[in-house]
């Protein structure tokens, strides 16, 4: 996509069917581009629609991160992943992009994944009380408050 | 942020105290506890806290397939339930390219409308009785009834619906169906009159909204908002127009908005929204043909191939998303869905700040949040 | 003057909100008294599940195929089934479903391969533990389930004679009909050699 076609870090760039996967264009990029990245979109008048994490620790050793840009009339979303290994944090884009406040303490709610100069990053969903390292949406995590039911299983 | 009031300059120096809105309170529209920080009665800064009706969806989508999630979208938003059931099967079907038939596309279509009206309504009650007003209320669960009765009758459900099916819907509607919705539309279309006169028209609830709690146009780019606040800023964007999904390209309806982007043309914005709602039904009631409610040809086993997929729905609140990252399996490897609650909620800090605590009952009203759909 | 317009726009505002209740006050109410007006529930009310009663067997026909089980979200099914002696289809034993955790989507009755499945109009249930809504769907069915297990095996073994008896006899007419075919066609040589043997004749000549 020629939007981001200046900046340093995009790998790659493909177009996706839109009548297929609801998308129309996905950019694989490093870390350092993120910042960049969103600032570019934001100047284009786009707003931040879905930020999400994926475990990928199990198959490719990283966690994906991924952004989802949509412009207001005539939506073109854009798909963003950036992967990150699981020891390392993400810059936050919270002074571009306010709504990724919220976003980000999600992620970091449920992955574990920190965000540098991020406002306030504390848990959301979860209680402010629940254990450090606990992150419940880890492919490996087992409830530290669990009684040993299984999911499902009635008391 | 415009304001009424002047905003202290130098809390330090005045007396300050924090109060705490707690997650037990009946204007939160469910468990949602707002820190306030507040000189006198003016909001110096708002810190909502969320999480108390955290159930976990996305973690038991990645332990069930396909098939099994159906119940959980309705329980992330209950109040339009049957718009995020329908719209995950048919997210599922576009992922898998299932094809519906004629007949079901109109029932679904019938069934969100009827979910729409409903979802409004009760909107319409429970925002009135925040600002005080005990009689609309009442009158809005009247009319609201009579739609929970029709659904019911051919569902089986009031609430949560599981009504959709992977290539169309769980049961056939009958003519009495048809002959229901068409009497409730008609009878509904002289209730509007009443609501202008009993609500609209009202010179408290003009007093208590007109000015307050307005949207800045910046913030829909920093923040995301959609749905009926959106509208309400002056940007006719609406899903069902933008991006149609299912036949919504056949009907002809419009979208209402509203230039001021307070309180009050947010309430106007909605009750145009049923108006149009009950357009599309009437549209739809007349054309409905007859043949098979579900495809033919399922495939036993829902398994889309590897890959993202995204589907976005006009939910009565806004721009409902859901995001498959498929690896081929049964079982979705991750399902986030993106409800529009958490949107429209995050706005909360900017706006309210410099506010009147009532001007924020009010404000909190208007945005129309279900807070189970921002703790999924 | 305008605090004088205030006072009269809300006297207009609150008479015009009187005039509106008072109409409905001319209303017939809506409100049924529960409990002890009933309430009837729609044709497709979702909650309970009980068996059905098939009409060809005259009784259930869960052959406890786990259908059910596999597909329920909530994991609150319970079944199990067996071979009874000499017969080919399988009877359920065993049906707990524990209606704490049922979330009423209907996909039970929507993969059952028999049909079985059906709501019930029990709205009511009450209990003082979790363990008191655990229901045990075959309870009514327990008693006469020597009897039926008896009939069915009767049943099938008629229905295995007949089909025996079916098989035989499209055999046997099947061997008929060949037969025919081959006096036929023996016919037919025997009663075209006279022109043939003319023919040769002929040809010969």
């Amino acid at each position: 996509m020629s939007l981001l076609a200046n900046i340093d870090g995009v790998r790659e760039t493909t177009d996706i069917d839109h009548s297929a996967q609801g998308f129309h264009h996905l950019h694989v990029i490093t870390l350092d581009a993120l910042v960049p990245v969103t600032q570019t979109f934001f100047d284009n008048g786009f707003y931040l629609e879905m930020m999400t994490c994926q475990d990928r620790r199990e198959a490719d050793g990283i966690f994906r991160l991924v952004y989802q840009f949509c412009t207001m009339s005539t939506p073109q979303r854009h798909l963003v992943h950036l992967d990150i290994d699981p020891t390392t944090s993400a810059p936050s884009i919270a002074h571009i992009f306010p709504a990724s406040d919220w976003l980000e303490r999600e992620v970091f709610d449920m992955y574990g994944v920190g965000f540098d100069n991020h406002p306030d990053l504390k848990r959301i969903l979860m209680p402010e009380a629940y254990p450090d390292g606990a992150h419940p949406l880890l492919k490996d995590f087992v409830d530290p408050e669990s009684k040993g039911e299984a999911d499902g299983q009635s008391v | 942020m415009a304001s009424r009031f002047d905003v202290v300059q130098d809390a330090e120096s005045r007396d300050t105290y924090y109060l705490n809105m707690g997650p037990q309170h009946p204007s939160t529209h469910g468990v949602l506890r707002l820190k306030l920080h507040l000189d006198g009665e003016t909001i110096l800064s708002v810190d909502p806290v969320i999480g108390y009706g955290h159930r976990a969806h996305e973690k038991m989508a990645e332990n069930r397939d396909y098939l099994q999630f159906l119940p959980n979208p309705s329980r992330v938003d209950y109040i339009s339930g049957m718009i995020y059931n329908i719209g995950y099967c048919q997210a599922i079907e576009r992922a898998m390219g299932i094809e519906v038939p004629e007949r079901a596309e109109y029932i679904r279509v019938i069934a969100n409308e009827l979910n729409r009206i409903s979802s409004h309504l009760l909107w319409l009650g429970t925002f009135l009785l925040d600002l005080g007003a005990f009689t609309p209320f009442l009158y809005a669960f009247d009319d609201r009834e009579k739609i929970l009765d029709i659904l019911d009758r051919v569902t089986g459900s009031r609430l949560t619906y599981c009504y959709g099916r992977f290539g169309g819907v769980t049961l056939d509607v009958d003519d009495l169906f048809l002959q229901q919705t068409a009497e409730f539309c008609t009878h509904f279309k002289t209730r509007f009159a009443l609501y202008e006169e009993l609500v609209i028209d009202n010179v408290i609830f003009q007093e208590r909204t007109v000015g307050v709690g307005v949207f800045e146009p910046d913030l829909i780019q920093k923040y995301g908002v959609s749905g009926p606040c959106l509208r309400a800023m002056g940007q006719a964007n609406d899903v069902r127009k933008d991006e149609p999904y299912g036949i919504y390209d056949r009907f002809d309806f419009d979208i209402p908005t509203q230039m001021a982007g307070d309180c009050f043309v947010r309430s106007l914005v909605r009750m145009d929204e049923m108006r149009q709602s009950v357009r599309i039904v009437e549209q739809a009631v007349k054309d409905i043909p007859d043949g098979p409610f579900i495809a033919p040809k399922v495939p036993k086993r829902i398994r889309p191939a590897e890959g993202e997929y995204h589907f976005c729905v006009e939910s009565a609140r806004g721009n409902f998303g859901i995001y498959i990252v498929s690896d081929g399996s049964d079982i979705p490897f991750r399902l986030k869905m993106r409800t529009p609650s958490f949107a429209n909620m995050a706005t909360m800090p900017d706006v309210m700040k410099g506010t009147l605590l009532s001007d924020a009952v009010a404000i909190l009203g208007s945005i129309d949040i279900v807070v189970p759909e921002i703790d999924r | 003057m305008a605090f004088v317009k205030d006072i009269l726009d809300g006297t207009k505002t609150l008479l015009t909100g009187m005039k509106v209740t008072l109409n409905n006050f001319r209303k017939p109410s809506i409100t049924s008294k529960y409990p002890i007006e009933k309430i009837e529930m729609s044709e497709a009310f979702r909650n309970v599940i009980v068996l059905i009663e098939k009409d060809d067997i005259q009784s259930h026909d869960c052959i406890g195929c786990k259908a059910c089980e596999r597909v329920c979200p909530s994991f609150c099914i319970d079944v199990d089934g067996e071979r009874p002696e000499g017969m080919r289809r399988m009877r359920a034993t065993e049906f707990k479903v524990d209606f704490a955790l049922c979330s009423d989507c209907g996909l039970c009755l929507d993969v059952c391969p028999t049909d079985t499945l059906g709501y019930s109009k029990i709205h009511d249930e009450t209990g003082y533990n979790r363990s008191d809504f655990v229901y045990d769907l075959l309870d009514p069915w327990r008693d006469a389930e020597g009897p039926t297990v008896e009939r069915l095996r009767k049943l099938e073994e008629e229905q295995a004679a007949a089909k025996k008896a079916r098989t035989v006899k499209k055999a046997a007419a099947k061997k008929a009909a060949a037969k025919k075919a081959e006096t036929e066609t023996s016919k037919e040589t025997t009663e075209e050699t006279p022109t043939n043997k003319n023919d040769a004749e002929n040809n010969d000549a």
